[in-house]
């Protein structure tokens, strides 16, 4: 097993360099001029060239590239933004935290109802209930997580007032109690995570009703029953434990989705987040940001897909064997 | 022009009535005696600041902050020609007028407790001049030599030549504590840690920033106007999405928003009237104004010249070829005549905005109406200027023609401003009437100002500027900024040059009008931009505050005199206070 985590660990490596370098490529070769950005018709007219070289804009993107390269392996330096001049590993890992708190929740939460809606829906096959919950799920799986955010705030903030609209705290939070702080936290995180974890659960709800409708017309469940076994550990037992197995892949697949799914979110509810920082960094063309963003954006789907692999390979014996095997 | 004077008239009474309930008008009396300190006043802004250093801000959120934490040595008055002291006491033109003395207040102190001297003036002044700073106010100043500290509350400003703008030029930029950051050099200043734990001299005094939520600012107690500020706290609170921040004035989140759109605006004000919201909605002059810049050049005979420019080409000029469409003036009056612009004004703005016959922003003091040379919309009278220049539908496709070439080009704008998206499509409507075909195309900002207009690539551009307090078109239209990226329309007469020339180097403020009239005049007949409108600044203040006024400095230009009543503070107030 520690064998098979480490090929994938290596073979991950040159899958993260190279999509680094061609965002690298695609970022520097766009028809654009990032210092565009920072002139204004009251500055001097060599201020355009001390911008460029401040940027370190002036060398042949070759150099740049290989200077970029050199400052992240040895120094783990992302270089400075162009738009605030800090360090981009700075405003990546300020915003990280709020990014992870809010796809966590939505991945587990989002989880958690798909799939114990697919189960309920994949056991009624074909009632009234599975009709059901087929028709809410798809109408989830259709709508576009934006419409359905803005839908939540218009009801929950606007119209109800129940709800704040914005932002992951309240601005007096530091003036209230530690618990009164928690609440404020989850008032806060209830609209964005129902939001997006209501995305991923119907992609959940899909994979998890078809998985145990398969797992259930198995053989060895008709077996099972057969022999007289209970109906809840034929299905809790023999049904649910290889239904899962198609989940996990799923569960690293949707990594990426949840990034994105993220920056929609944290600008329709001004969360501070990755998704905002990226959103910022691309309008204003702050190289340095995109890069680290871009970079952790790699290693995170990177490492989300190595894990479910590896989850996959612990629940199924057969994946582990046939690698040792290979 | 009835029409345009009436409109005006007619903004302004809107505006008056949007702000009727100003305390200096209509609303509640007070007298000094009445106002009581403390409360918190919230403030939602659409962009986080990238840094709150004076030195290196850019963006309008950074700027607003800066105002509040920092101070100039003094600030301009409504007229935008007389100043009034702030940090220095007074000043004092020498005889010869080529110099400044100022007279520093001696009990300002920094918000570190630290003295402020004019040694941070001097040092203040090093940097914003320093090239590698690359400081966006530089041009402010350009007639200065330099800045001498006689002693800790007396400097000097000296100044190549006279201009009538000097002192102007010479209190533009705030002040920063040379005790703090001289030892960053100014290449490295936009990395200071200054930029995000900034130390002013202003009413407020930073206390933390919650990146990408909020700004926490608190009134200093040492302010050196006693009684002020009014306020205890000042919270800037980040909303990127202008429907979320507009909502959440609605829902009384956030106390003040500026920016708000006028289509919401407008809603705003008839819910006021009828007494539905606690919003107040005030609009005044603000300081943007959109509008079509038309390529006079043709673009490879520029690139041409670009390159010989380059080389040392002492004649750039004989390289350079008319645009094949818009290096004809008449032609470019026939389009401007073709455009409705009252129309557009007035649907794309929904009102808030006076529609613009010239150079001369409207808030300016050189601004004089009479000047501008008017073009009303008549788009009979454009197909005749239009046939008098040769174009005419010879194949009947609806689309004049001139030889072998069509009346065709491409109008571009900036990607992700509504307004002018809109505009783009009625004047493809109005100027198809006039058998010419406008082809919109929307383009992303960075590369619109990155690379399609530095390089004259294209054929007409609706734009908009902001508009700074002095007077000055240099960067625009003068021919010593011909290669530069502000210089787009490739506009280039001798006539202009000698003129601007002429009025910014009058001291006399009469002398100055006559030459800013002729400009206007010249740039409003040769049409190298057609102005489009001048919009209205739309902002909406919770009512809970008193001795609210705004102009066209901007909306926080008086926040340390702001008050609210004991008896209408809200929650966030009274939590504050706990």
């Amino acid at each position: 097993m520690i064998a098979y985590t480490l090929r994938r660990f290596f073979g991950a490596i040159p899958v993260v360099f190279i999509g680094i370098t061609i965002t690298f490529l695609i970022i520097h070769l766009a028809p654009d001029d990032p210092t565009s950005c920072f002139l204004t018709p009251t500055m001097s007219a060599g201020s355009q060239e001390i911008i460029i070289e401040r940027f370190g804009l002036n060398n042949p993107i070759y150099v740049q590239y290989f200077k970029w390269l050199y400052r992240i392996i040895f120094h783990f330096d992302f270089g400075n933004s162009f738009n605030s001049g800090r360090p981009a590993s700075n405003i990546i890992f300020d915003a990280l935290p709020s990014t992870l708190l809010l796809t966590g929740l939505s991945l587990i939460s989002g989880l958690i109802l798909g799939t114990l809606l697919g189960i309920l829906s994949a056991i009624y096959k074909g009632t009234s209930i599975d009709r059901f919950l087929t028709m809410i799920m798809l109408f989830f799986y259709s709508m576009p997580a934006f419409w359905i955010g803005l839908m939540l705030l218009n009801l929950f903030a606007f119209k109800l007032n129940l709800l704040p609209a914005s932002q992951l705290i309240s601005v007096f939070h530091d003036q209230l109690s530690i618990i009164a702080r928690i609440l404020d936290y989850a008032k806060h995180l209830i609209l964005p995570v129902l939001t997006l974890g209501l995305a991923i659960s119907a992609t959940f709800y899909r994979y998890a009703r078809t998985s145990m409708i398969e797992s259930l017309n198995s053989d060895y469940i008709t077996a099972a029953k057969a022999r007289g076994i209970k109906w809840r550990e034929v299905i809790f037992t023999y049904g649910l434990r290889n239904a899962l197995i198609p989940l996990i892949s799923l569960l690293g697949l949707s990594i990426p989705l949840l990034f994105s799914g993220a920056v929609i979110i944290e600008v329709i509810f001004s969360l501070p987040g990755m998704g905002r920082v990226m959103v910022n960094a691309v309008l204003s063309r702050d190289y340095p940001i995109i890069l680290a963003a871009s970079t952790l954006a790699f290693i995170s789907v990177i490492i989300g897909n190595m894990l479910a692999d590896i989850a996959y390979a612990v629940a199924d014996p057969r994946i582990r064997f046939k690698e040792n095997y290979n | 022009m009835k029409k345009y004077i009436a409109l005006i008239v007619i903004l302004t009474l809107i505006t008056c009535d949007s702000n009727r309930d100003n305390i200096k008008s209509v609303g509640i009396k007070f007298t000094e005696k009445d106002i009581v300190d403390g409360g918190t006043l919230v403030i939602g802004i659409n962009g986080e600041p990238e840094t709150l250093n004076p030195l290196t801000a850019l963006s309008k959120p950074a700027r607003d902050v800066i105002s509040l934490i920092f101070r100039r040595l003094a600030d301009i008055n409504e007229d935008l020609a007389t100043f009034s002291p702030q940090l220095a006491k007074n000043w004092e033109f020498s005889p010869d007028s080529l110099s400044i003395t100022f007279t520093l207040r001696t009990d300002v102190l920094w918000h570190d407790g630290v003295r402020f001297t004019s040694k941070d003036v001097v040092f203040t002044y090093n940097m914003q001049t320093d090239p590698l700073l690359a400081w966006d106010g530089i041009s402010f100043k350009e007639s200065i030599t330099s800045v001498e500290s006689k002693d800790d509350s007396t400097l000097v400003f000296h100044f190549n030549h006279k201009t009538p703008t000097m002192l102007m030029d010479a209190i533009e930029g705030y002040i920063v504590p040379e005790h703090l950051l001289k030892n960053i050099p100014a290449s490295k200043m936009h990395e200071a840690n200054f930029n995000r734990q900034p130390i002013g001299n202003g009413p407020f005094k930073y206390i933390k920033w919650k990146t990408q939520q909020s700004i926490f600012l608190i009134k200093f107690d040492q302010y050196y106007k006693k009684g002020r500020p009014h306020l205890d706290r000042v919270i800037l609170k980040v909303i990127p999405d202008n429907v979320n921040l507009f909502r959440q004035l609605l829902s009384g989140e956030v106390d003040f928003v500026e920016g708000i759109l006028p289509r919401d605006f407008t809603r705003l004000i008839k819910d006021w009237d009828k007494g539905k919201i606690i919003i107040r909605p005030i609009s005044f002059l603000g300081r943007q104004y959109d509008f079509i810049g038309w390529n006079l050049i043709c673009p490879d005979s520029y690139a041409e010249a670009l390159k010989k420019s380059g080389e040392g080409e002492p004649e750039i000029d004989k390289l350079l070829k008319p645009h094949k469409l818009f290096g004809n003036q008449k032609v470019r009056a026939a389009l401007t005549m073709a455009i409705d612009r009252e129309t557009i004004t007035k649907v794309v703005n929904h009102g808030m905005a006076i529609p613009m016959n010239g150079p001369i922003p409207l808030i300016l003091w050189a601004y004089n109406e009479k000047a501008n040379t008017v073009w009303p919309y008549n788009p009979e009278l454009a197909k005749k200027y239009l046939r008098e220049e040769g174009w005419r539908d010879s194949d009947g496709d609806g689309i004049l023609d001139k030889g072998n070439t069509k009346f065709v080009f491409e109008m571009i704008t900036n990607s992700g401003n509504i307004r002018r998206e809109q505009a783009l499509t009625m004047i493809q409507e109005q100027l198809r009437k006039t058998n010419v075909e406008m082809i919109p195309r929307v383009v992303e900002p960075g590369l619109l100002f990155g690379r399609v207009l530095p390089s004259k690539n294209f054929d007409a551009v609706l734009i908009g500027w902001n508009v700074g307090l002095k007077t000055d078109f240099s960067q625009l239209f003068h021919s010593s900024t011909f290669f530069t990226p502000f210089h787009f329309t490739g506009f280039y007469l001798k006539e202009y040059d000698t003129l601007e020339e002429a009025a910014k180097n009058s001291t006399n403020r009469d002398t100055a009008q006559k030459y800013w009239d002729k400009i206007a005049e010249l740039l409003s007949r040769e049409l190298p931009y057609t102005w489009l409108y001048y919009k209205l600044e739309c902002i909406a203040i919770h009512n809970r505050f008193k001795n609210i006024n705004f102009d066209k400095r901007g909306s926080y230009i008086q926040i340390e005199d702001w008050w609210i009543p004991k008896e209408e503070r809200t929650k966030i107030d009274k939590i504050f206070e706990e």
